[in-house]
């Protein structure tokens, strides 16, 4: 739970950033590119924003972490106010998310109550007529119900299961009846109620943040732009004015109705304007088709890169807190074939040691720390003498060895490897995993020349050297 | 005074009398609802006295028969119910999110609609 917390945080900053950029990009846009784009990018953002949380290319390392280690006698209180504010915020979200979909829902059915009690079926054969032939116009081909509605002032598109067209009970001419009927068809065939209820959903998750809202308002404001654009597509000036002489005739149908008549951030009037400039404007623009690729593409990575710092980020407060102890993962290690493998083996006896580097904060060691396999390499004849070494295979059980080898003159605490030393001065790591053979290396003892063979086995048994 | 929200069958009978020519009669009012379903004429009767007793209806009579009159208009009413609406559901902007409408309804004052019709009358000119 705590987790998706995050997850969510990591989708939201970027996110912010995007639509920030988006919007303070839109103006200069729109003179040459068409408002399609925007209504598509700002589905993808809100598709990003509720969808699957984790898109990343460079997947961020994942190291086991270990258990948390209370360390004296502070980490009790600081552990249990940690995971308490944690929690605390988890719960609020969750409650948040509740309190929204529950008064969107609310509104919704309250609505539709109240349009249910005032919709009359049409049967006025001109409308019906009209209807078809906007229907036609706009390429919808599933059913709906065409009604007249008392509590409505403009035509609209309601309803997300079945949808129901509704008009408002004033005489509209011919054309008007046109124009309206073909931008709400409009609506319909792009499935715009679906869009919204996506939007809806991102609004639901990312509560808390402001942008989400106002990406929200500028996804309702570009839907109008893109469906007055189809609306007009291809059409002469005279009929654009009438789309504008028509908006206008509803915007004075709806005065006086309902209460406060405040201006909000978008739906104002001068985005009534805007419309009109869009709608009259014939100018043929760009679709913006690559612009929108590069910014699709840009807004999935986001979320990943940022992923990488943000865990950090959270490693970093949680180790500020001192609630987990968490020791700074070893170098990844460079597999270069011709490179020389490092014994990593823990001895006694050798002082060719590994410990993993690390910048001196913490002390924990990789116990585990398996050495890297090297594909490339080139097996080769052995040409030393050895202790019986050679007799032994991969995959041979512990037991024998020790029946041919005798036992080791050391083990590594987790008693995954035995050292034995051989006669020739260097030194034969044995690697087991669940018992069986799985690596053997030999090191040249150190001080001595600066190459160190290291030998592995073979399947068939044959030992292999490298130089 | 104060109208409270009608009851769906009660605005069914109120709507029929808003649509008709006032005063009405019982039996009118029942032919008109029965041309949807049939309804029963004591069921009527307790509704258009519970309506009048609200305020919606004046009674009178007409011969031997009780008439009714509105005394609320249709628009009336609807602004009142719709106005509960939007106290109830106060966002400034749309109705519910989940409507693609025309132009969004309640967010323009009468200073901008002047503003907007000025725009509209010059570019009617320049078409001309």
């Amino acid at each position: 739970m705590e987790n998706l917390m995050i997850d969510i945080i990591e989708i939201t900053l970027p996110i912010s950033v995007w639509i920030t950029l988006l919007l303070l990009c839109a103006p200069i846009l729109k003179r040459s590119y068409v408002s399609k784009w925007r209504y598509y990018m700002w589905l993808f953002v809100a598709a990003r924003l509720v969808l699957p949380f984790k898109i990343s290319i460079a997947k961020p390392i994942t190291m086991p972490i270990p258990q948390a280690i209370p360390t004296a006698a502070q980490t009790p209180v600081v552990s249990a106010a940690g995971i308490d504010v944690q929690k605390l915020v988890t719960f609020i979200w969750i409650l948040g998310v509740i309190v929204f979909v529950l008064y969107q829902t609310a509104k919704y059915i309250s609505f539709s109550g109240m349009v249910r009690r005032w919709a009359k079926n049409v049967t006025d054969e001109r409308i019906l007529k009209a209807v078809k032939a906007a229907k036609d116009f706009a390429g919808v081909t599933r059913g709906f119900n065409v009604k007249f509605c008392k509590a409505v002032t403009t035509p609209m598109v309601f309803g997300i299961v079945k949808p129901v067209l509704l008009l408002p009970c004033i005489d509209l001419t011919d054309a008007e009846l046109t124009i309206v009927l073909r931008h709400e068809l409009v609506h319909m065939k792009r499935r715009d109620i679906w869009y919204k209820l996506l939007v809806m959903t991102a609004r639901a998750v990312h509560w808390f943040n402001p942008m989400v809202h106002i990406m929200a308002s500028a996804a309702d404001r570009d839907m109008e732009f893109a469906c007055d654009a189809e609306v007009v597509r291809s059409q002469n000036a005279d009929y654009r004015r009438g789309y504008c002489e028509t908006i206008m005739r509803l915007v004075h149908n709806g005065r006086g109705r309902g209460t406060a008549l405040s201006t909000c951030f978008f739906f104002s009037k001068k985005t009534v304007m805007d419309r009109f400039k869009g709608i009259l404007d014939e100018k043929i623009k760009r679709n913006g088709i690559v612009m929108f690729c590069v910014i699709a593409v840009s807004v999935a990575v986001s979320g990943g890169v940022i992923t990488f710092a943000t865990d950090s980020v959270a490693e970093v407060i949680e180790d500020d807190l001192g609630i987990v102890e968490r020791p700074t993962p070893p170098p990844a290690p460079t597999p270069e074939p011709t490179a020389e493998p490092q014994p990593v083996y823990e001895d006694d006896t050798d002082d060719t040691y590994y410990e993993p580097e690390s910048d001196g904060t913490d002390d924990y060691v990789y116990e585990d720390y398996t050495v890297p396999e090297y594909e490339d390499y080139v097996p080769e004849e052995p040409e030393y003498t050895d202790n019986g070494v050679n007799d032994i295979t991969i995959g041979d059980e512990r037991g024998s060895v020790y029946d041919r080898l005798g036992e080791p003159e050391s083990s590594a605490a987790n008693g995954m490897k035995d050292t034995y030393s051989l006669d020739d001065g260097s030194t034969a790591v044995l690697q087991y995993e669940d018992g069986t053979l799985e690596h053997v290396y030999i090191v040249e003892p150190s001080g001595g020349d600066a190459d160190t063979d290291s030998t592995d086995v073979t399947a068939d048994g044959a030992e292999t050297t490298e130089e | 005074m104060k109208l409270k929200k009608i009851p769906e069958t009660e605005l069914e009978i109120m709507q029929v009398i808003w649509s008709n020519p006032t005063p009405i009669t019982t039996s009118d009012i029942k032919r008109e609802l029965e041309k949807t379903r049939p309804w029963s004429q004591g069921a009527l009767q307790s509704l258009l006295s519970r309506l009048a007793e609200r305020g919606f209806l004046k009674t009178g009579v007409l011969g031997k028969s009780k008439t009714f009159e509105p005394l609320v208009t249709e628009d009336d009413y609807l602004k009142v119910e719709s106005a509960s609406f939007f106290k109830r559901f106060g966002e400034k902007g749309t109705i519910t999110g989940l409507v693609t409408a025309l132009y969004d309804s309640k967010t323009i004052s009468e200073k901008d609609i002047e503003e907007l019709d000025a725009f509209i009358e010059k570019i009617k000119k320049e078409g001309k």
